[in-house]
């Protein structure tokens, strides 16, 4: 536990961020890939098509995983904005300033890949369902994250104004979660429950549980690295930077 | 469709048509694969960038 603690603590410090993080970005990347991979061609080509929806539910294999992951981001950079607004921790803006974007693409992402999902089984790329607009809400929150940093010079306030609206933001992701059971809504209630049953067949579980997992695994990868640049970035004139650049 | 065609051919073309939603499901994986790799790469492009920038603004100087 002392390990872990002191191995945390010296990754609050950009420079051994930097040289320590490589690594594991390579191992997240690499098992984040295959398992990725794993997950989409097993539920492609080896699960068989569902009773009602025939084979368009193969989206699900990409689209809940994602639509969850971004939600666990939102509340990743909400938790940060608070270790900065309490400890003025450098590294958590550097999170939050790696992850906005990431979750921005990703739900996005998530948004249209159920629009396209929609087509075949609704008959509609959207409707003004409270789970799909709630979605967007969360879109137009990690976008106004990224935009917040740029149109403010100052990058402390711009740090603590981020900080501000991730934590206010936040209130969203309860609003995600519960709005198949406060609303009408043509999704469907979840399929598994960390404490409850699971409504989904073994034969679907499996996939969809590799492909979470994997993308989770994948996201942290693509976040830290994303994080090693900032931090060259925000540190250009410090002399182990120079040093890296130069290959010292 | 595919009278007399190969049946592993015609397994191929089964998992690519997915009866008529091959479109979908296709389009949609294809999607993810691009944004992925697009994440993915974006930092390390952008690192690369930085050392060249600097080299570039070393060889000016």
């Amino acid at each position: 536990m002392k390990l872990v603690l002191g191995w945390l603590h010296r990754l609050a410090s950009p420079q051994h961020f930097f040289t320590e993080i490589k690594p594991w970005v390579v191992w997240l990347y690499i098992i984040g890939v295959i398992g990725f991979m794993v997950g989409s061609i097993w539920g492609l080509a080896f699960v068989p098509p569902e009773r009602y929806q025939g084979d368009s539910f193969r989206i699900l294999f990409v689209h809940a995983p994602i639509a969850h992951l971004v939600q666990i981001i939102y509340i990743s950079i909400a938790v940060a904005g608070v270790v900065h607004l309490v400890w003025k921790l450098k590294m958590a803006d550097v999170y939050m300033a790696a992850a906005a974007p990431v979750g921005c693409w990703l739900t996005a992402l998530a948004l249209v890949s159920g629009m396209i999902w929609g087509m075949p089984t609704w008959g509609t790329a959207w409707v003004w369902d409270a789970r799909i607009v709630s979605t967007l809400i969360l879109f137009l929150l990690f976008f106004g994250l990224i935009v917040l940093r740029r149109v403010i010079p100052n990058p402390n306030r711009a740090a603590t104004a981020l900080s501000v609206l991730a934590i206010v933001g936040a209130i969203n992701i309860p609003i995600i979660k519960f709005s198949v059971e406060w609303f009408e809504t043509l999704h469907q209630p979840a399929s598994i429950e960390v404490f409850g049953d699971i409504s989904i067949a073994l034969v679907f579980l499996i996939p969809l549980i590799i492909n979470m997992v994997s993308v989770y695994i994948l996201a942290a990868g693509i976040i830290l690295a994303h994080m090693r640049y900032l931090v060259v970035e925000r540190n250009g004139s410090k002399a182990w930077v120079q040093g890296w650049i130069q290959g010292r | 469709m595919g009278a007399g065609m190969d049946p592993r051919t015609l397994k191929v073309m089964e998992l690519l048509t997915m009866e008529g939603h091959g479109i979908y499901v296709w389009g949609t994986y294809f999607l993810t694969a691009i944004v992925l790799v697009g994440l993915g790469c974006f930092p390390f492009i952008q690192l690369r960038r930085h050392k060249q920038r600097y080299h570039e603004d070393i060889e000016l100087k």
